[in-house]
């Protein structure tokens, strides 16, 4: 029983840490928290079951779409609402991820209704045995693409000219732009990779689960504590931090779940959160402010 | 090599900070910039290499020439990529990047292997060497303004704009720091323009300098004729009444007005 | 920038808010104004005032919290939940009156908001807002929890045996609770906490280098927002929506209340009534009239466009104030009488 806990809370936490692998990559480079992510991977699901079901193109075909489209969302949310608000204050920013969150959520509404339906089938149903434990094959293949996601993006991260670009811009803007790099490029990058990571995640928890607007909240309820815990400059804490929380999440509720009617398990990352605030603000991996006097 | 002619900064539009200054930077030479706080010095060089930008500067009249390119209207992305590089205020190292990383910032538009450049600036300065994989926010103050000095070399810049190297460190790590500059000068041949408020280290190494005092240059002399200015010793290097006991009676520098205020 | 020839001869003076007699005058014009005002207007119109009444007193709360000490709450709806929901279970379940659950609701928000500000001592801008955010989500969790999520029914708010049942009595009370509430976090901002809490906002380290006990000043600036939401959250209880459920409490309401904030200028007791008053006729007014034409433009779109069109008008509207007038509409007011104060010449 508590080995199939932890084995789906594992599973699970390869989806979260996936979300929040975008989450951190626009932090990493630009400083912002994007909370419209799990609004942007909502929508993007509903565009693909839009091009599979009402266009009634492949499946494959439908992802790649969704793909391009998000690699354009991404540049277009750096150009027009990124940019004019360098230099203001946090509570800017946050506002106006909160704002474009629920933009979308209401073009959602508008163009798709309040259903819920099904994206069509790419990955098999029928989980797999590894002893006494199941696994969902959805949940296996998240899992794989997360890691490979995250080997993708460390090593962009240590041996490109790009990412230590990107990490030389989240460091100090003025500085980058004296050493010659194109501070708006990087930006645009790594909002376009951002979104496709939040295109894929989308898809993926949209083919676990099903596509319905609610899907959005994931982007703050689950995949902020995994963040926080794990660091929000950090990869390597998105991945771990995804599987503790998914762990955590999975094995508490299943354990408490039962004493309290049910539900528990929805708001337990965020207690998680709020104790990870309480005692390690910067995570297991993140940056620490360094200080000098 | 770099010309500025009568150029005029505003910040936010209305605060104007330089009031038509003209200088030059001959080719493979030092040049010094001197002057009090809030004189322009910091501002003179972000013109140069376009950071005004960042800070909501404009520059609204005159003209900034490099070899014969107009550089004023450029991004300062462009004016690195021809080969002016400013070393900001403040050692502004990438605080949770490595030292190594560092110096790989600073090559950034280098194309391939930049192994030989991280050679040169090991060379110059072998405490880096040794500090290679620490954190750079965790350096000492003298170590992180030789990071970033080595970064801007990593460049190898046409023309490097340095903006008080000499701040918060020790007389003997100022000296040491300047002994570098002027090696770096005579091997590699970059011309310098420094800023510097320490006026005796800068004026060592330099061969013209410039004082400025609010937005405008006052006195535009080679290095020697500089420090043996009687104005500028009493103001700029302490001078005033060499080897004597100092009377406040007298007040001497009251009664001594700048020549050059208006 | 004062009106001409007006000067200081006194530190009352100096403080004052309102200063000359036109000013004096237009007060008391706006006052009878809002006095009548139910007398010539429509049920819907009560209504909507009274509805601005209720998110001008929360709005005024967060403008505490957030816009004069800089402590960013992203859940001040959930603590208007807390207050309604209080305020509901002490007069239906255990009997009191209502001039006794009122401020209990309040107090009952303001401590919730003191736990949930607590780790404030040690995070800071954005960590302590997503501390605020768990705040909202499992407040509403535990609410929904304790009381289901079904609505539940409130009764008739009733001061000594003065029952407010029509809309024109309960307009009365929240537009009085409204004055007493934009008066008292105006006259905040005079006071020795007030230019703590500006201090604090501005540099916190040299705040407390000077003296300010940090942590209490947080602590009260929360409790204070907190309690104003809980205010809120009893009157919208027993004079608006008769029957709460936690769906009226959601994230999507505390962005509403930051907006305001960020739309009338953050910072400035003007701005939040700008703010709120501006969004809210947005909703009310404009968003009825937009949606039929949607509707008919695009006949393709579902049925929630009336929802739909609002929740899209409203996040457009932030978007294109954070990134156009960052200071909100309170600059373009000071703007507007500096100009008139200095006209012919150039402000």
């Amino acid at each position: 029983m508590f080995l199939q806990f932890l084995v789906s809370g594992i599973m699970i936490g390869g989806i979260y840490g996936l979300v929040a692998l975008g989450l951190v990559l626009v932090y990493k480079s630009s400083r912002v928290l994007n909370l419209a992510h799990g609004s942007f991977l909502m929508i993007l699901a509903w565009l693909c079951w839009s091009f599979a079901e009402q266009l009634g193109l492949p499946i494959w075909l439908s992802i790649l779409l969704v793909l391009a489209i998000s690699v354009l969302a991404g540049l277009g949310v750096e150009r027009f609402m990124l940019r004019p608000l360098i230099g203001q204050p946090i509570l800017a920013v946050i506002i106006a991820t909160l704002a474009l969150g629920y933009l979308l959520e209401g073009v959602a509404i508008m163009a798709w209704g309040a259903d819920t339906k099904g994206l069509p089938e790419f990955i098999p149903r029928e989980p797999i045995w590894l002893g006494p434990v199941s696994i969902a094959q959805h949940y296996l293949w998240a899992f794989g693409i997360a890691i490979l996601l995250f080997v993708l993006l460390l090593l962009f991260f240590r041996y490109t000219k790009m990412g230590l670009g990107m990490q030389i811009v989240s460091e100090d803007q003025q500085v980058a732009r004296s050493l010659g790099i194109r501070v708006k490029n990087i930006l645009a990058q790594s909002w376009a990779f951002a979104l496709v990571i939040a295109a894929i995640s989308g898809i993926l928890f949209a083919s676990l689960n099903s596509v319905n607007n609610g899907n959005a909240l994931i982007g703050l309820t689950k995949a902020l504590p995994v963040m926080l815990l794990g660091g929000l400059e950090s990869l390597y804490g998105a991945l771990v931090g995804g599987i503790i929380v998914g762990i955590f999440e999975i094995v508490v509720g299943g354990y408490i779940d039962p004493w309290v009617g049910g539900g528990f398990s929805n708001v337990a990352p965020l207690f998680l959160m709020l104790v990870i605030l309480l005692v390690r603000p910067y995570g297991i991996f993140g940056w620490q402010r360094i200080e000098r006097i | 090599m770099l010309v500025m002619n009568a150029v005029e900064v505003r910040y936010l539009d209305v605060i104007l900070v330089l009031r038509g200054v003209s200088l030059e930077v001959p080719e493979g030479k030092i040049v010094a910039l001197l002057g009090g706080n809030g004189a322009g010095k910091s501002t003179v060089l972000k013109a140069i290499s376009g950071l005004l930008e960042t800070e909501e500067g404009k520059i609204t009249d005159g003209s900034i020439y490099f070899n014969g390119t107009r550089i004023d209207r450029m991004s300062p992305e462009d004016i690195v990529r021809l080969g002016i590089v400013q070393v900001i205020e403040g050692r502004r190292v990438m605080e949770h990047l490595t030292t190594e990383q560092n110096l790989r910032g600073g090559a950034y538009l280098r194309h391939g292997d930049v192994k030989r450049e991280l050679d040169m600036v090991y060379s110059y300065f072998p405490r880096l060497k040794e500090l290679r994989h620490a954190t750079a926010g965790y350096l000492s103050g003298g170590e992180q303004q030789m990071l970033v000095m080595g970064r801007a070399m990593m460049a190898h810049p046409k023309l490097m704009l340095l903006d008080e190297p000499s701040m918060g460190l020790a007389p003997l790590l100022t000296k040491e720091i300047f002994n570098m500059i002027q090696r770096f000068n005579s091997e590699e041949k970059t011309a310098m323009l420094i800023v510097e408020q320490n006026a005796r280290a800068a004026l060592s190494v330099a061969e013209h300098g410039y004082v400025i005092e609010n937005g405008r240059v006052v006195l535009d002399a080679p290095a020697a004729k500089l420090a043996n200015n009687p104005d500028v010793k009493e103001f700029y290097l302490g001078l005033s009444t060499v080897g004597e006991k100092r009377s406040y009676r007298e007040v001497k520098h009251y009664r001594r007005r700048k020549r050059w205020l208006a | 920038m004062r009106p001409a020839g007006t000067y200081d001869t006194t530190y009352g003076q100096d403080m004052a808010t309102v200063r000359t007699k036109a000013q004096w005058i237009m007060l008391a014009l706006f006052l009878a104004f809002l006095l009548a005002f139910p007398h010539f207007s429509g049920i819907r119109w009560t209504g909507v005032f009274s509805l601005m009444g209720i998110t001008l007193i929360a709005v005024f709360g967060l403008h505490i919290t957030t816009g004069l000490c800089g402590q960013i709450n992203l859940g001040q709806a959930a603590f208007m939940a807390v207050g309604a929901y209080t305020s509901a279970v002490l007069t239906s379940k255990l009997g009191l009156p209502f001039l006794v659950a009122l401020p209990c609701a309040g107090i009952m928000a303001g401590i919730v908001g003191l736990i949930f500000g607590a780790p404030s001592l040690r995070i800071k801008g954005f960590y302590l807002a997503m501390s605020t955010l768990a705040a909202q989500f499992i407040i509403i969790w535990a609410v929904t929890k304790l009381f289901g999520a079904a609505a539940m029914s409130v009764p008739y708010a009733s001061i000594g045996g003065f029952v407010l049942d029509t809309d024109t009595k309960m307009y009365y009370l929240i537009i009085a609770l409204t004055l007493i509430a934009g008066l008292a976090a105006l006259n905040l901002t005079r006071t020795r906490a007030g230019r703590a809490f500006t201090a604090v906002r501005d540099n916190d380290l040299a705040a407390e280098v000077m003296g300010i006990n940090l942590f209490f000043y947080k602590l009260l600036a929360f409790f204070i927002g907190c309690f104003y939401a809980g205010i809120a959250g009893s009157l919208w209880a027993h004079c608006y929506s008769f029957s709460i459920q936690p769906l009226q409490f959601t994230l999507k309401e505390s962005v509403w209340y930051l907006g305001m904030i960020v739309v009338g200028g953050i910072g400035s007791t003007l701005g939040a009534v700008l703010g709120t008053v501006s969004i809210r006729l947005l909703d009310k007014v404009f968003a009825p009239y937009i949606s039929p034409l949607l509707a008919a433009a695009f006949p393709f779109l579902r049925a929630n466009v009336t929802y739909a069109a609002g929740a899209i008008l409203f996040a457009l509207v932030i978007i294109i104030f954070l990134t156009k007038q960052p200071r909100g509409l309170a600059h373009w007011w000071q703007i507007i009488k500096t100009s008139y104060r200095l006209w012919p010449y150039a402000h």
